[in-house]
This record gives C-alpha cells, sequence and structure tokens, in this order.
C-alpha cells in the first residue's frame, strides 16, 4: 500500500472521493516529506502549515456530510510563486517583489479551489521566471540544475512533495524542468488557461504550465484551470472540451511525425540516440512513425522570440528598473535592458513573423497525430549556475500550441532523458491521448533513487 | 542592403542607445549582450514577410 505522499493526484482523488483517504492524512503525509527533504532540495518559499491542515479538515468534513466534492477534492497542490495568491506573500524570487502580498487570487488559484483542491504552498521560481538560478537542486543528484523557471515545481513533484504543481512557460520553463527532473510537463495551448494573476514575463509569450507525474493528473489539471477570463485579453474565446474524454478516445497507437531536422544537430549523440530509441519502441507497440520536416519560418523563431520576450520584459518592469535596477539579477536586467533598445519597428516585426510561424507550425502538426522530439538538447547539466537550455521548447511556445513532455528513461550519469510531444492548436485532448499511449510503452515508471 | 541588415551597424546603434540611456560603464558591461542582441535584430530585418500579415500581440 503506497504511502499517501507517493499517490497521483487521480489515485488521491478517487480515494478521497471513496472516503478511503483523508485529506488530513495527505496533507500530513506530504507536509512531513517536505519537512525531510526540503533542506536538501529548496523547493518551497511559502507554506502556511495551518491554512493547509484547516482546509483539509473542511474538505474532510465535505466528505463526510456528503456534500458535492470537486473533482480534485481534497488534493494539496504547488504553485510557483508567482501566482497570485490572496493574502500571501508572492515573492516572484525576486527583492523588487520581496513584500509583495496580492489581494486576491489568479484565477488559475481561484479554479484549483473550486474543484475542491488545497493550496499547499508556494514554489521556488527563478527571479520572476526567467534564467537568474534559484537556489534549488535536482532530486536526481544534487550538484545538478533542475532546470527553471519552475524549478522548485519541478523538484517538488518528482520527490514526492506534492502530486502537481504550477508552473509557467515563456521559453522553456515548464517542460525544460520536467524533463530535468523526470516527470510529466503540460504546456497547453497559448490562453487555454487564464494568466490573469500571474507575474508576467511577456504578455504575448506567456502560459500557466502544469507538472505531475503522471500524463492523466496533467489533464485533470488542465480540466480544471481551462476556460475563458474577461480578466485576461489572451484568453482562449472557446468551450472547453472533455480533455478526460478526449484523452480516452486518442489513448491508442498515433501517427507520430519525428524531427530530425535541427534537433538531432543541436543535442548529445545520447540524447538522440535515446530519442531514436524511443521512437522503434512505440513503432514495435503499433505506433506509426515518419520523419517530418519543419517549416521554413522556423530557422529565425529563437532570434524574434528573444524579442518579443526582452521587449516585453521591459515594458513590464521599466518603471522598477527607472529607480532600482541595481535590485534585479544580472540576467534578468540585462534582457530587459535589451528590450529597452531594440526598436519598435523590430518588435513588431517579430510579432508578424511569429503569427507566420504559427501557421506554419500549425500545418505541419496537423499532418500526423502528434509530433515528436527530444525533450531538451542535454540532461539536466551538473552546474548549478545555469537553468540550462530551452531551445527545444522555445518553438512551441512561440508558436502557442500544446506540448507534452514524458520522461523516457536515464542517462549514463542517471540523469533523467525525455521525449517532448506537440500538436495543433486547441488540440490538448489529442496530445494527451497520444502521451498517455506513450507513456505506457516507454514511461520512466520511477523516482530519483535517493528521495524514493 | 538595409542598414538594419548590417551586423555592426546595428550594433553600434543599440551600443549608442544603451550610452544614453545606461550610460558608459553600464554600455560596457552589455557587450555580449549588445552583440547577441545585433544578431537578433538582424535575424528579424532581413526575414521577410508578407505585406498582409498583420503582428499578433495576444492572439
Amino acid at each position: 500500500m503506497p504511502e499517501p505522499y507517493e499517490l497521483s493526484v487521480v489515485d488521491a482523488a478517487a480515494q478521497i472521493r471513496q472516503g478511503t483517504l483523508s485529506p488530513v492524512a495527505l496533507a500530513e503525509s506530504l507536509l512531513a516529506r517536505i519537512d525531510t527533504l526540503d533542506g536538501d532540495l529548496q523547493a518551497w518559499v511559502t507554506i502556511d502549515r495551518e491554512a493547509v491542515l484547516s482546509t483539509a479538515r473542511a474538505r474532510e468534513a465535505d466528505v463526510r456530510s456528503g456534500g458535492p466534492l470537486g473533482s480534485i477534492h481534497g488534493v494539496p497542490v504547488g504553485l510557483k510563486d508567482i501566482f497570485y495568491t490572496a493574502g500571501m506573500l508572492t515573492a516572484c524570487g525576486s527583492r523588487v517583489y520581496a513584500d509583495f502580498v496580492p489581494d486576491f487570487d489568479a484565477t488559475s488559484v481561484a479554479r484549483i479551489k473550486e474543484a475542491g483542491g488545497i493550496i499547499l504552498g508556494k514554489t521556488v521560481t527563478t527571479e520572476f521566471a526567467t534564467s537568474d538560478p534559484s537556489p534549488t537542486h535536482n532530486p536526481w543528484n544534487l550538484e545538478h540544475t533542475p532546470g527553471g523557471s519552475s524549478s522548485g515545481s519541478s523538484a517538488a513533484v518528482a520527490a514526492g512533495m506534492v502530486p502537481a504543481a504550477l508552473g509557467s512557460q515563456t521559453g522553456g520553463s515548464t517542460c525544460r524542468p520536467a524533463a530535468y527532473n523526470g516527470i510529466v510537463g503540460l504546456k497547453p495551448t497559448y490562453g487555454r488557461i487564464s494568466r490573469y494573476g500571474v507575474v508576467p514575463v511577456s504578455w504575448s509569450l506567456d502560459h500557466v504550465g502544469i507538472l505531475t507525474r503522471t500524463v492523466a493528473d496533467a489533464a485533470l489539471m488542465l480540466q480544471v484551470m481551462s476556460g475563458e477570463d474577461h480578466n485576461d485579453p489572451g484568453s482562449l474565446r472557446q468551450p472547453v472540451p472533455d480533455f478526460l474524454a478526449q484523452m480516452a478516445e486518442h489513448d491508442r497507437p498515433p501517427r507520430i511525425g519525428l524531427v530530425r531536422q535541427y534537433y538531432q544537430d543541436y543535442c548529445t549523440e545520447e540524447i538522440w540516440a535515446h530519442t531514436e530509441s524511443v521512437a522503434n519502441q512505440l513503432a514495435e507497440a503499433g505506433a506509426e512513425v515518419e520523419e517530418i520536416d519543419l517549416p521554413d519560418s522556423f530557422a529565425r523563431v529563437h532570434s524574434f522570440q528573444r524579442v518579443v520576450m526582452n521587449v516585453d520584459c521591459a515594458a513590464f518592469h521599466e518603471a522598477n528598473h527607472r529607480i532600482r535596477a541595481d535590485d534585479y539579477g544580472p540576467r534578468i536586467r540585462a534582457g530587459m535592458e535589451m528590450g529597452m533598445l531594440i526598436p519598435t519597428a523590430t518588435y513588431l516585426k517579430a510579432q508578424r513573423l511569429r503569427r507566420q510561424f504559427r501557421a506554419d507550425m500549425n500545418e505541419m502538426a496537423s499532418r500526423v497525430d502528434i509530433v515528436m522530439t527530444p525533450a531538451t538538447p542535454a540532461p539536466a547539466p551538473r552546474d548549478l549556475n545555469t537553468t540550462g537550455d530551452a531551445a527545444f521548447q522555445v518553438p512551441w511556445t512561440a508558436a502557442g500550441l500544446p506540448t507534452v513532455v514524458v520522461p523516457t528513461g536515464l542517462s549514463e550519469l542517471g540523469m533523467p532523458m525525455a521525449v517532448q510531444f506537440g500538436g495543433p492548436w486547441a488540440e490538448e485532448g489529442r496530445v494527451l491521448g497520444a502521451s498517455q499511449w506513450c507513456e505506457r510503452v516507454t514511461g520512466l515508471h520511477q523516482g530519483p533513487p535517493n528521495y524514493p | 542592403m538595409s542598414q538594419m541588415a548590417n551586423e555592426e551597424w546595428v550594433y553600434e546603434e543599440l551600443r549608442r542607445r544603451a550610452v544614453a540611456m545606461f550610460g558608459e560603464k553600464r554600455a560596457a558591461d552589455l557587450e555580449d549582450y549588445l552583440r547577441t542582441t545585433a544578431r537578433q535584430v538582424v535575424d528579424v530585418e532581413s526575414a521577410s514577410v508578407h505585406r498582409d500579415m498583420e503582428p499578433v500581440v495576444q492572439d
């Protein structure tokens, strides 16, 4: 019988609904896990233990009284420390926001609470979700980066301190740390989950991301948080599908488009050999695997993404930069300063190129069930002064298309390796279904050995 | 060739702006970033885009 902290979101929610698991016992198990491990890992920045336990007691009372229960009733969730939480510090890993306490919840946080979820606490982020490294360590090896910027959320989920956590992705900040920590990462379609109440890096590129240990958990969390929000001008204005039903429908051998172009040259031999081995395993299990070409517009994506990100970042931080530039970390400060220098016409040209690129990538992704690439150019680097390389996520973020990262093996050094699946605009159900099938065939299915 | 497609010209222009906005010392500290940004600007400016393609900001 697994310890409560080992349960997935789906299993914990089912057991709570059936009355065989107490939300209080689950919360206590996770808090004890944090007490034991977080000295090493430094994944958490704020935990209100009394609030967690009191909410868990209320959720337990709901179960006992036979009241209506949400889809994640009684299940704790971690939040990257850029999500607004009413009355709780939201410091963004920054001296500039060191005392910031929002007076409302981000829409995504409110939806988690409406579905019965419990906010376990705030996880460590790199400064303002950019690339100055955070103090968090990788649970697979403390000398390796956990990646960023959702470093605390990823390490916490991997080490069994919480079954699900929210991240964000402007470049590669959800799916890259998911790959580095051997867990599942989901970056939905742009606008699928409201960004209202999430401190921005770039209004044009920011996505709310989901970190879990199974694909099914990611789908459930997506269902909980998706939906139009008039407070978010980028919110997707279409009905929310039943992702779980779509996932079940697509949980079968898919037609996979494997991208060799660019990705093979940019990654290590070990990563590419692993990716081909995963593709072969999937083919042997019934998938149809073919190679697929990238659109010509791919060639400039890393440039126009960076131009857009730096200018948007500069626009948000400009007022604070003017009076306290020295309070910013070196990389975010330099990035926003570059954004202040880039001509307006160049910024708008970058946005025009991005729109063309999105259409081209969507057309490419529509030719198969899912597109497959390695998740990262290399496993998590043995270097705590970097958050790694987001090159394999950037194109999908710039295009706003959904991606799922699934852990699929270990490197020679014992660090996780993963593949990334992408799909067309608003087709999360298709990507999740195919990813779940692939997870069953090739999934890693193990946690960090030092934190079993 | 447009000046915006000339990396050295773009770099000098960015550096001139950096000196004006942040001062000589900070501009010198940003040397590597200015070089990288110049490459990105040239990459963007040298791309062709259909004249009817409007920019997308939040969509």
